[in-house]
């Protein structure tokens, strides 16, 4: 038998002190689906195109960045690409699932920029990432990335397959599978986060909604979505079967409160990468 | 949906008959507020069991709304369809771009009839336009589109007009600039201030521009004559009136203070700035897309409140339908 709830999101607005409030406003869709995405990447942008004086947009990259899974990704990317191997000034070419509007994207221009104005050797011109995602994301994932150095690609995973994952992650150099972005999300998740690790042998770095243990459960988010979470140590058993190289690090009841409560095991957040780097090292609290 | 579990959508506090602020007096009182943005899960017998915090941050959320329409209105489907079936009014109304029928690029469309016909006076000058409460600037880009459409793309708005925004969120402003960093930035001036805070000699602008916004600065009787001052041809605007005989004080769902014009308000100022309002829509706001944006209002008083779509011309009937404000002072709203 279903559990039945009834469920509202917007602005309530109480009189200071009161318990109770005085009005609610529900709020629209689209303030819902990536307003938060939209401020972190122009906050990273601001201070990559460095606008003087105040913009409102961010304090400090510190605090745009702290605990926030977007730039654990983001900087676990680069340290794939200053590995010793790599071939110095060719063009980093990621490919990302589930990008949202691209704060990923956009951390690693920062830091790849910064490293260049620096001097570094690592660094890079321009990038070419692509995304695949939510149709309904295209749009502003091209648009917002548009008229910049660095080539912007997004493919709908409408329909997608391991397969086109697998052929996608064949033109890049690094693969990031965002889950965590794409469990956030309205849109279902299209892609199997456990398959599409295994499907490729490509430098990879993942953050993910997982349950603890060896069985996956299901869960529903707070936007009302049925996602069925992969099992952690069954997760990293598998990964690490198939290349040893692999770290995790595990943020157990990160973000917890995005599923409605329920009996079962505990969600949280597990962090990944291919051990070709060995400074990753993500604190995320929450 | 949940296919787990039987999720209802409710509204956890309808509004009542009369609001809470439906009987104050002018006198101005200090209310302090504390926001949460969130989502709630209650059971059946009302019990609230789950809650989901969403930072409350007015402008993050502006930001969202707003950088949303802009790259709708980039949208190079959009453009082509405005191509192709030419900038009018039946073009505004497809299906396929529900964006175009909505408030802004209506009020747009009226600002484009009117930039052609300055562009032609001027032997194709820049037309200089004041937006106030300019967000992330997304006015530019829907003109932008109109006018590539309207001339094969010979001109946009970036030859087209002298554009100058205001608007007293430094975030949207700077999210303005960075969407806009192609721009010839002397003819793309962004200004910080209140709404009500600017100061320009009379008859500055050409065209100015205000969708919503005068409503809810510190003084919005101010501003909306400064507005009208610095108006050179025409304002169009968006504004929430009443039909009441006098205007009121409210507060919107971000906790600012917000004035309901009345008409006979809005008449008053055809004496001082020697042009006349006209109307191309009304809104009533039962029928908005933003219920219940008003704090402390009941039922009631709503049924009086809507939103005109206005044109204050200080050169004569407008190169569009519309018609004049005293009309609806005369004989109701309806077009």
């Amino acid at each position: 038998v279903k559990s039945e709830l009834r469920w509202c999101v917007g602005k309530f607005i109480y009189s200071r002190g009161a318990e109770s409030p005085m009005h609610f406003m529900p709020l629209q869709d689209f303030t819902l689906v990536d307003f938060l995405e939209q401020s972190r990447l122009f906050g990273l942008r601001a201070m990559r195109k460095g606008l003087s004086g105040k913009t409102g947009l961010v304090d400090s990259l510190a605090r745009l960045t702290e605990n926030e899974v977007f730039a654990c990704l983001a900087e676990t990317t680069l340290r794939l690409f200053q590995l010793p191997s790599r071939e110095r000034g060719a063009t980093p070419r990621v490919v990302e699932y589930s990008p949202s509007v691209g704060p990923v994207f956009e951390y690693f221009k920062l830091m790849a920029e910064t490293l260049r104005s620096a001097g570094g050797t690592d660094a890079f011109v321009r990038v070419n990432w692509t995304g695949i995602g939510p149709q309904a994301f295209r749009m502003k994932f091209e648009i917002l990335h548009a008229d910049e150095e660095s080539q912007a690609t997004y493919y709908s995973d409408n329909g997608a397959t391991v397969a086109d994952w697998t052929r996608l992650c064949q033109e890049a150099d690094v693969a990031v599978f965002n889950h965590y972005q794409a469990v956030r999300e309205i849109d279902p998740v299209a892609l199997p986060l456990k398959e599409c690790l295994l499907a490729t042998n490509l430098a990879q770095v993942f953050a993910a909604y997982v349950v603890q243990g060896t069985s996956p459960s299901w869960r529903t988010t707070v936007k009302g979505k049925d996602v069925l979470l992969p099992a952690r140590e069954d997760l990293e058993t598998m990964l690490v079967a198939n290349d040893p190289t692999w770290r995790f690090f595990w943020c157990p009841g990160y973000d917890e409160k995005f599923f409605l409560p329920e009996d079962g095991p505990r969600t949280g957040l597990l962090f990944g990468c291919t051990g070709r780097t060995e400074t990753v090292s993500p604190v995320l609290k929450r | 949906m949940s296919e787990r579990v039987r999720l209802k959508r409710f509204d956890p506090l309808p509004l009542a008959g009369e609001g809470l602020f439906d009987r104050q007096s002018d006198e101005t009182q200090l209310v302090a507020l504390t926001i949460e943005t969130k989502y709630q899960f209650a059971n059946p017998s009302g019990e609230i069991v789950h809650e989901y915090l969403l930072p409350s941050n007015a402008d993050m959320h502006n930001a969202g709304g707003y950088v949303d329409k802009l790259v709708k209105y980039r949208d190079p489907a959009l453009r082509k369809h405005l191509r192709h079936s030419g900038v009018n009014a039946v073009a505004l109304f497809d299906e396929r771009f529900p964006i175009l029928k909505s408030r802004s690029p209506r009020l747009d469309f009226l600002l484009f009839e009117w930039i052609r016909i300055i562009r032609d006076q001027q032997n194709g000058g820049r037309v200089s336009l004041f937006d106030l409460g300019c967000t992330v600037c997304e006015h530019w880009d829907m003109l932008d589109a109109m006018l590539q459409a309207a001339s094969d793309g010979r001109e946009g708005a970036a030859s087209a007009l002298s554009y100058h925004g205001l608007d007293k969120s430094v975030m949207l402003l700077s999210i303005g600039r960075l969407l806009h960093s192609q721009v010839e930035p002397q003819h793309f001036q962004l200004m910080r201030a209140d709404g009500a805070q600017f100061d320009f000699p009379p008859e500055s602008f050409d065209l100015t521009l205000s969708v919503g916004v005068v409503n809810h600065v510190s003084d919005p009787r101010i501003s909306l004559e400064r507005m009208l001052s610095v108006t050179r041809h025409a304002a169009v605007l968006a504004l929430w009136v009443t039909d009441e005989k006098k205007g009121f004080w409210g507060m919107i769902h971000s906790g600012l203070a917000f004035y309901v014009f009345s008409l006979q308000d809005l008449l008053g100022l055809e004496q001082i700035h020697g042009g006349r309002f006209y109307y191309t829509d009304y809104i009533p706001e039962e029928q908005g897309s933003q219920q219940k944006s008003l704090v402390g209002v009941g039922v009631e008083r709503i049924k009086h409140i809507g939103c005109y779509h206005l044109v204050f011309s200080k050169r004569g009937a407008p190169p569009f339908q519309a018609l004049p404000l005293a009309h609806a002072a005369d004989r109701g709203k309806d077009l």
